[in-house]
């Protein structure tokens, strides 16, 4: 029987996670420039709930350490992310935002501020969080999909 | 890059229509498939809504965006990818013939109240779904099954993927639980054992993450038995037990990487759910024939540590807590048959019942059963054929 939905489930999540992150992105950097983007608040309230459960959630799995998250609550293609961003922790050219140098957590507290350089560190967070979710989402791509 | 984006984001619109333009006309497919129907355009209208909002964003002229209205565009190409490869598939392939899987699908859904509004379809693959609640939910089904009755109750334990999205949060935390427990037996086996290898901590972790598909795929059997009763039982006994030896055995390194427990270890647990349900001579039977095939291929049970009897009773206990919590349609063999019932579960048993009395026979008689079923049906339901009023039925996104 065909082992499909693990990866069908993984790809959806990552899709919906990846439009999430690049909603509160353009908004948080029209915003910046002084638009106050209203056409998309429906989509930004959203986009932060959904944000703000899987931070939750991720942050409490990169807490506790990486050899112990399949006691959790990591399923096997959340544990590869995990892995994904303990690995990319350690690549500190690539990834510097404090999502990386501080901790998942951090993006939770910028979501919630007003400040203008919080605004702008957030921005360079969902930046990085998009790379490690694309990275990740590509194994789960070519099994649903394929490869052309 | 801003125009390379809006090329891409428009012609993506003119692939939506075109895709919408190539599905049937609604009142042309059956009303088992309206919903699923309904869903797909709903998400087209979605998709369009997306795309429009990003070619609205390139005219605000902001090049700190482009980056992310890429991000957005390539997603939106993939979301579109999937429908365009694979969920519209139920709708483009519909013929008449699909209706008896059709019906089995619906069947299910209405019978359990999380699953009533959402709708279902089928194409051919090897038996799998995709389970993603908020999508369109498309099961598999290969091509020659979909036209007889012995291995439809398969759709069952793939409806138990379904039932587990629907529950997720509790359903995780029962397995998580259960993954502790087997923590704790390995760790104890270890202790036994005067000399410790040095790699028996990282393979005592390898045992408790595989456990969390593993559990999964065991209880979808169990709902598989509570809907279908015996009817599941045999349909996944026979279609397992003939593909070979990797059924009955595999080395460790692939039991690493399985989603699946070893199909024999499967075949175990079916005989204790049959044991607990009172059903002791078909579990014997069962058992007995898993075993002499084992023999016939000198297979000896060997699970390299991600099996050990001291997990079986945690194992029952924590499906016994999954099926309370999602509840699935139990069928009761001993409840007659009702012409007014659309219960397509009696007609599943009768069939494996018929085709172990007489083997040969039974290609006719199911024939003639699938088409009274189909008849019988029709009759309860004269007027859910087709739309009355097409003009309802609003194909066009524009």
């Amino acid at each position: 029987m065909s082992d499909q939905w693990i990866s069908y489930q993984s790809f959806v999540q990552n899709q919906q996670l990846l439009e999430a992150i690049n909603t509160l992105s353009i908004h948080t950097k029209l915003k910046l420039a002084g638009d106050a983007d209203i056409e998309r608040s429906s989509e930004v309230e959203k986009a932060t709930q959904q944000l703000t459960h899987f931070i939750t959630t991720f942050d409490k799995l990169v807490q506790q350490n990486n050899e112990d998250a399949a006691l959790n609550g990591a399923d096997e293609r959340l544990r590869q992310l995990l892995q994904d961003f303990f690995s990319a922790r350690d690549n500190h050219r690539k990834f510097r935002s404090v999502l990386f140098t501080d901790s998942p957590a951090r993006l939770l507290t910028l979501m919630k501020s007003d400040q203008t350089e919080d605004k702008i560190a957030l921005v360079e967070c969902l930046k990085e969080l998009r790379l490690l979710i694309e990275q990740h989402v590509h194994a789960d791509t070519d099994a649903i999909l394929g490869e052309f | 890059m801003r125009e390379m984006l809006e090329q891409a984001n428009l012609a993506l619109l003119a692939e939506i229509d075109l895709l919408i333009d190539a599905l049937p006309r609604k009142e042309t497919i059956a009303v088992e498939l309206a919903s699923y129907y309904d869903q797909i355009m709903k998400s087209c209208r979605s998709l369009r809504r997306k795309i429009n909002q990003s070619l609205r964003d390139l005219k605000k002229g902001s090049a700190e965006i482009l980056e992310d209205i890429l991000s957005n565009t390539q997603t939106h190409t993939r979301e579109f990818h999937l429908y365009n490869y694979r969920l519209v598939t139920p709708l483009r392939r519909y013929r008449e013939s699909d209706l008896l899987c059709l019906k089995i699908i619906r069947w299910l859904h209405q019978v359990h109240p999380e699953t009533q509004k959402i709708p279902g379809a089928f194409c051919d693959g090897d038996v799998g779904i995709y389970p993603s609640v908020g999508y369109p939910i498309t099961y598999f089904m290969p091509s020659s099954a979909q036209y007889g009755l012995l291995y439809l109750p398969l759709f069952f334990h793939e409806f138990g993927h379904l039932l587990y999205s629907c529950h997720k949060a509790e359903m995780d935390q029962l397995v998580f639980e259960l993954q502790k427990k087997i923590d704790t037996i390995l760790k104890q086996e270890l202790l036994n054992q005067s000399a410790k290898r040095p790699k028996d901590a990282q393979k005592r972790r390898v045992v408790v993450q595989t456990w969390f598909t593993w559990t999964q795929e065991l209880f979808c059997d169990a709902v598989g038995f509570r809907i279908g009763g015996l009817s599941y039982v045999y349909a996944c006994s026979m279609y397992l037990k003939m593909w070979g030896i990797d059924r009955f055995h595999l080395i460790y390194e692939k039991l690493a990487r399985s989603s699946h427990p070893i199909a024999w270890l499967r075949i175990k647990f079916l005989a204790h759910f049959l044991e607990q349900t009172g059903f002791y001579a078909v579990a014997q039977r069962l058992t007995d024939e898993w075993q002499s095939i084992a023999n016939a291929l000198n297979v000896k049970e060997n699970y390299f540590g991600f099996y050990h009897p001291n997990f079986q009773q945690p194992i029952l206990d924590t499906i016994e807590n999954m099926l309370t919590e999602t509840a699935p349609y139990k069928f009761n063999s001993h409840q007659k048959s009702k012409r007014t019932s659309a219960s397509p579960i009696h007609l599943l048993n009768l069939a494996w019942q018929k085709f172990y009395e007489a083997p040969k026979k039974y290609p006719r008689w199911e024939k003639q059963a699938v088409v009274d079923f189909l008849a019988a049906f029709k009759a309860r339901h004269p007027i859910r054929r087709r739309y009355k009023n097409p003009q309802n039925t609003g194909q066009s996104l524009q």
